[in-house]
């Protein structure tokens, strides 16, 4: 069966002053029907940038966006893209204030969106309203819906932002860093709820996070993104347990841990310039393991079932052809 | 602890009047701080921890003189540096106690270079007049903070984040503190880039000696950098003691929610936070507080004393105190439910 949402060599590049700037070195990612799959990597990985050129969200130029996006085994162009966002595709922004509309009350913006899915009586789109909402576990819906976004606090805003992209009953909502705004407990209750809401309508999700611990605990299936590429694939609990790519147990080595084990090192370098980049792999100017053979680029290399790391660590051929003892899984 | 504190926080308390209309009439308060001592010891880590609206910040700001306190005093080297009618705070103080705040990126400013941000303090606290002198001095601060001469003559933004953060360290660091101030020195920062910072403070702690007061919302961080932990709720201390003790047996029921719902990476450290359903509700606002206890609303072992009285500290072992009826013997007989 075809995934639900298939994007192959997807390359996005901008031309600035500096010359082009190479961002998305051919993205591939999959996220099957009902499936909730986790893209994780740092600040300027390129993440949000992959979300929007999948959304067709990227104006262009300066952008320039090579590739393909399926949806439903169907290739998607703006137009389909247009009539597909806010129906079968939806999102969750981070920052809930900046999502909502400060000068319409929560009612009319859940209105406006539950016509955008179909036409339906004033009354029916009322009642669904007030239907999602409960559904979203927000105390007293008719108050909810009279409120202006400032009379909520970020928990409930949140909550808002759920109840708008589940409210059309999608096959695929992006998520893109949820409850990052919020504190902890609060922000424990959203995953909790939209965890439960997704896996319960069956809806497929794709989470965009910084956070591992936050991706850890939604998810199924994790990509891990650095400098524009998908350095490893995996399940969510064998990724957490042995990581592979140097970058993502470098990562995760980077957390502090609850049990203390001291403060951790932190990754050497910084990400590379994106106007002039690695030739390789992006990440052989910071890898401890780094070879000859990283100036070319790695392809996804499987290390396990549903496992796969784009590191020249894992290819018999080119570490014998280097020559070099590598010590992965430190 | 066998010397005096370096630092002494009593009763700390801080309100702000809600001000509306055209006289600007008072028409309500925020309970920012409602009643905080704790005391640190000389080299050691403090860390405050906290949701936001937990008052940890509003803290630092009183023990930075940002503005005195409604009530309570502050002690440090065992001269009162805050209470409620000291407006001046003298500058052999100012000079001791130095802060480093969360975002580098609107902690320094974007029109000076990195030489001219280091040079203020050094010519007002550390009477350095001539250029060379400075830039002999400025230079000497890049180097602690491990980053080379040649950023002196840079903006911040051509720095990196993490760049950025080691200058404000820097910048700190030119009175000769003895006591910094942590405002969530890593919270703005990628994860791969925290822990170098942390590794920094942790060597400059080190070797000059120095006291760290840490405020942050990241308990993973506290686990690991953190000599002692107050958990703070509402502009209370709920529960203080050691970080690997308040770590292994949090006693506060917010603490036990607070750690909870940390998102965490691996197997081992699920299995060390409290079980958990899921945390309930949100903090009430600071400008109506709860009677009794202020988690009482949020609390699955609340009742009826809980409602009435706010609870006393209660010592739950060695530099282990708790503020929870749960844990005060007298009350046992009254409670409704057993503790797990």
């Amino acid at each position: 069966m075809a995934p639900l949402l298939e994007v192959r060599g997807l390359r996005v590049t901008f031309s600035g002053y500096r010359g082009e700037s190479r961002v998305l070195a051919g993205v591939d990612l999959e996220v099957g029907a009902g499936e909730q799959v986790g893209l994780v990597g740092e600040t300027g990985c390129g993440k949000s940038v992959a979300m929007k050129a999948i959304l067709g969200l990227l104006p262009s130029p300066p952008a320039r966006v090579e590739g393909e996006v399926r949806f439903r085994g169907r290739a998607l162009g703006p137009e389909e893209l247009r009539a597909l966002r806010g129906r079968e595709i939806t999102m969750i922004f981070q920052d809930p204030m900046a999502s909502l509309n400060p000068v319409f009350t929560i009612g009319q913006q859940l209105h406006d969106v539950i016509l955008r899915g179909r036409k339906v009586p004033p009354r029916a789109a009322a009642a669904r309203a007030r239907a999602i909402l409960r559904e979203v576990r927000l105390p007293d819906p008719d108050r909810v819906l009279r409120a202006y976004p400032f009379q909520l606090s970020g928990g409930m805003r949140q909550r808002v932002l759920i109840a708008m992209a589940l409210v059309n009953e999608p096959d695929l909502v992006i998520a893109d860093e949820p409850g990052t705004a919020l504190d902890v407990t609060i922000q424990a209750q959203i995953l909790l709820l939209l965890r439960d809401l997704v896996e319960r309508q069956g809806i497929s999700v794709l989470l965009i996070s910084h956070n591992l611990g936050v991706v850890r605990q939604v998810t199924r299936r994790v990509c891990v993104m650095y400098a524009g590429t998908i350095v490893e694939v995996a399940p969510t609990a064998a990724l957490f347990r042995t990581p592979r790519h140097p970058y993502t147990q470098g990562l995760l080595a980077a957390v502090p841990k609850l049990t203390g084990e001291g403060v951790p090192a932190g990754i050497e370098g910084m990400i590379p310039d994106y106007v002039a980049p690695p030739p390789g792999c992006r990440f052989a100017p910071r890898c401890p393991y780094a070879m000859a053979v990283c100036d070319t680029p790695p392809p996804a290399i499987p290390v396990g079932p549903t496992h796969q790391a784009a590191c020249w660590l894992y290819s018999s051929e080119a570490v014998l052809a280097s020559g070099q003892a590598h010590g992965h899984g430190r | 602890m066998t010397a005096e504190p370096i630092l002494r926080v009593e009763g700390l308390v801080k309100h702000f009047p809600i001000r509306r209309g055209f006289w600007l009439r008072r028409v309500g308060t925020v309970h920012a701080v409602n009643g905080i001592s704790f005391t640190v010891g000389r080299g050691e880590t403090l860390g405050l921890v906290g949701e936001s609206g937990s008052g940890k910040t509003t803290v630092a700001m009183v023990v930075l003189g940002v503005y005195p306190p409604t009530a309570g005093e502050i002690w440090f080297e065992g001269q009162r540096i805050a209470a409620p009618e000291l407006r001046v705070r003298p500058l052999a103080v100012r000079r001791a106690v130095q802060v480093v705040f969360q975002d580098p990126g609107s902690s320094l400013n974007p029109r000076r270079t990195v030489f001219q941000a280091l040079e203020l303090p050094l010519r007002l606290h550390a009477g350095l007049r001539t250029r060379a002198a400075l830039e002999r001095r400025a230079a000497e601060l890049l180097e602690m903070v491990e980053l080379p001469p040649e950023f002196l003559g840079r903006f911040p933004a051509a720095l990196s984040g993490g760049q950025r953060q080691r200058v404000a360290i820097a910048r700190a660091l030119a009175t000769g503190p003895r006591l910094l101030v942590l405002d969530e020195p890593t919270s703005a920062l990628d994860v791969s880039v925290q822990g170098k910072i942390l590794t920094l403070l942790m060597t400059l702690q080190r070797r000059l000696g120095l006291t760290y007061l840490l405020i942050s919302h990241d308990l993973s961080l506290m686990r690991n950098v953190a000599t002692r932990v107050a958990v703070l709720y509402l502009g209370r201390v709920v529960e203080e003691g050691p970080t690997d003790r308040l770590f292994a047996a949090p006693r506060h029921p917010y603490t036990q929610m607070l750690l909870s719902a940390v998102p965490v990476v691996s197997e081992e450290e699920e299995r060390i936070k409290p079980r958990w359903e899921a945390p309930v509700g949100e903090a009430p606002s600071a400008v109506a507080l709860p009677p009794g206890c202020v988690f009482h609303p949020r609390c699955p072992f609340a009742w009826g004393v809980c409602a009435v009285r706010d609870p006393a500290a209660v010592a739950v072992g060695p530099g282990h105190t708790v503020r929870c009826h749960l844990y005060d013997p007298a009350l046992a007989p009254t409670r409704p439910v057993a503790v797990t």
